[in-house]
């Protein structure tokens, strides 16, 4: 029997104005009832195949955004206004119904708290096959050969199919949710914080991750962190989010090196050792590609080489101990 | 497992066993009356003697059992179903049907439970057949008993709604009925079976005072409720004391249950 198709083929531009011509542009406002806005006519648009860093302080709207960008936020109590383009769809416009076929197939999420992102209940097999067949119905005995393939993707064996959620480490559980947010490759990843609840060495593996994710699959990334260390590592753009607002952005090496905005000279000083700062300012010189676009083509630093292996003139310090500084940062 | 557990359940084990082999227990059918043999005292062949019609004390003490036991779990059953329907609705549609539920289980759980089971009973065929006053008590029980349980299923069901898990599966694209069916309801698990084993204690004693008053299960259909009619009398008590064993049983699977629940409320 052949099944209809549960979505329309909507990933066609519907509108030339070059705003739309980003992979995301959001124009929002948003909040939850009865406080003042969270996001304060914020502008941000990320584009195809970029990883674009968001980073502010607790309290500063960052989870907000990534509910508001899938129209989640209503569900934790809020409200977005303004226009949410995707790949030239206003999806503000859209029906709840239209937009489950954007959520998880075209754009993907990846909470900061594995452990409870997770459904408990359920094996790890029934919630791959569920992820799937929301979107592929009409395919819906294939899910396990998609499964199989997203998880080794993140490193997993496939017997992780038959597991539960309290039977895998916090790390394994991250790289479970990194899989099934690219089960049906995405064009766009949002990843929450998605490091903060691991230790440091499982941290660098879930960077590499999404560096691999999007040097291969070309998934664009919009990262959020106050993690300051794993933005430098690993994205080609920053912005910088103050009160609802985006302060700055700019590429990486202008935002660490050259920091404009006194929020951003702020983030930028909160690391705990000057001459620690002065060796990252260097060591960013050193490693990374000035030309933006040369960054996008070779993919973010954190992918490349082994940071401390390229000699620079002005790194003068010696050898830092990243792993006690992620922890501190 | 503490002692009190394990007596718990080999009391439960030794009632229901017995009640399982009533008909190998004591081959004398629960309505066969010995007519030379009224208000007989115990003896060997009737170890609780025969009651004022000359039936087997004891056979009718075990299949009294059977109705009770396989009554109160079955309207345990329809109560908890029903109120996971109504609750998960609730909790997961919110809005106007959040709230007339909440108004639906206020206006019944500040009704006498009691009072509400006599009334709507009552209100009911009272000269059936006694299977039929089986069905109706365990529909009457299934149906009055579950705006306490649905209380319970919409408050767990509004939490999981709101939980980072769904929210997930949200963002996962999850659509129609799949989103609460699969991902809601096996959360309410723990939840509906604490329900169901509150609910059976309840049931038992609910239909053990109909059945005294004469409105579940019908004669000559035994019931704990119906064998508990004959301690009525004091005097009668002191001159018979076997007749005081229903409610001995009845005593000890009540106490059992609740040691059992206990002890599995400490596990959680």
């Amino acid at each position: 029997m052949r099944t209809r198709s549960l979505c329309p083929p909507p990933w066609r531009n519907r509108a030339g104005d070059s705003l739309m011509n980003s992979l995301l542009h959001l124009r929002i406002s948003a909040g939850y009832t009865g406080r003042p806005a969270v996001l304060d006519g914020l502008d941000l648009s990320i584009e195809r195949g970029e990883i674009l860093a968001l980073v502010g302080q607790s309290g500063s709207g960052k989870s907000s955004l990534a509910l508001a960008a899938l129209k989640l936020l209503g569900y934790k109590g809020g409200w977005v206004r303004g226009e949410v383009w995707f790949e030239g769809v206003d999806l503000m416009k859209l029906s709840e119904r239209d937009m489950r076929c954007y959520r998880g197939r075209r754009i993907s999420l990846v909470l900061q708290s594995p452990a409870s992102s997770l459904n408990p209940w359920l094996k790890l097999g029934t919630q791959f096959r569920e992820a799937w067949v929301a979107h592929r119905p009409e395919e819906a005995s294939l899910w396990r050969c998609h499964a199989e393939e997203a998880l080794e993707w993140v490193d997993l064996p496939a017997d992780f199919l038959n597991r539960r959620p309290g039977q895998v480490s916090l790390g394994q559980a991250q790289r479970v949710l990194i899989a099934m947010a690219i089960l049906h490759k995405p064009a766009l990843l949002i990843a929450d914080e998605p490091t903060s609840a691991l230790d440091v060495i499982t941290q660098a593996g879930i960077l590499q991750l999404f560096a691999r994710l999007n040097q291969q699959l070309k998934t664009a990334i919009l990262y959020i962190s106050h993690d300051l260390l794993s933005v430098a590592s690993l994205a080609h753009r920053v912005a910088i989010l103050e009160q609802g607002k985006v302060v700055d952005s700019g590429g990486v090496d202008e935002i660490f090196l050259y920091p404009a905005h006194p929020f951003t000279r702020r983030l930028i000083a909160a690391l705990p050792n000057i001459s620690w700062a002065d060796s990252l300012g260097g060591l960013m010189k050193g490693l990374r590609v000035v030309d933006s676009e040369a960054t996008m083509e070779n993919g973010p630093a954190f992918a490349v080489k082994d940071p401390f292996a390229v000699k620079d003139p002005t790194v003068t310090a010696s050898r830092p101990d990243l792993d006690s500084t992620i922890g501190i940062l | 497992m503490s002692l009190a557990q394990r007596i718990a359940w080999l009391l439960i084990a030794v009632i229901v066993t017995a009640a399982a082999l009533a008909s190998w227990i004591v081959p004398a059918s629960y309505d066969r009356q010995f007519r030379d043999e009224i208000q007989a005292p115990p003896s060997k062949a009737h170890p609780l003697g025969t009651d004022e019609l000359g039936r087997d004390r004891l056979s009718r003490l075990l299949h009294g059992t059977q109705v009770s036991l396989l009554l109160a779990p079955a309207a345990a059953f329809l109560a908890t179903l029903l109120a996971a329907l109504a609750g998960t609705l609730a909790g997961w549609r919110g809005g106007w049907l959040d709230h007339a539920l909440e108004s639906v289980c206020d206006l019944t759980m500040s009704l006498p439970w009691m009072f509400l089971l006599l009334t709507v009973r009552a209100a009911l065929p009272l000269d059936v057949a006694p299977m039929t006053s089986v069905a109706i008590t365990f529909f009457l029980l299934g149906a009055l008993g579950w705006a306490g349980p649905a209380r319970v299923v919409r408050a767990g069901a509004r939490a999981l709604r709101d939980s980072d898990y769904m929210l997930m599966a949200r963002a996962q694209g999850y659509r129609g009925w799949r989103l609460p069916v699969w991902h809601l309801l096996p959360g309410l698990r723990p939840v509906l079976t604490a329900q169901f084993w509150t609910s059976v204690p309840l049931f038992i004693l609910a239909e053990a005072n109909l059945s005294l008053l004469g409105l579940g299960v019908v004669e000559p259909m035994p019931s704990w409720g119906g064998l508990l009619k004959e301690m009525e009398s004091l005097p009668a008590i002191g001159r018979n004391p076997w007749i005081l064993a229903p409610a001995v049983v009845l005593l000890m699977t009540l106490a059992s249950l609740y040691v059992l629940m206990g002890a599995k409320e400490e596990e959680a």
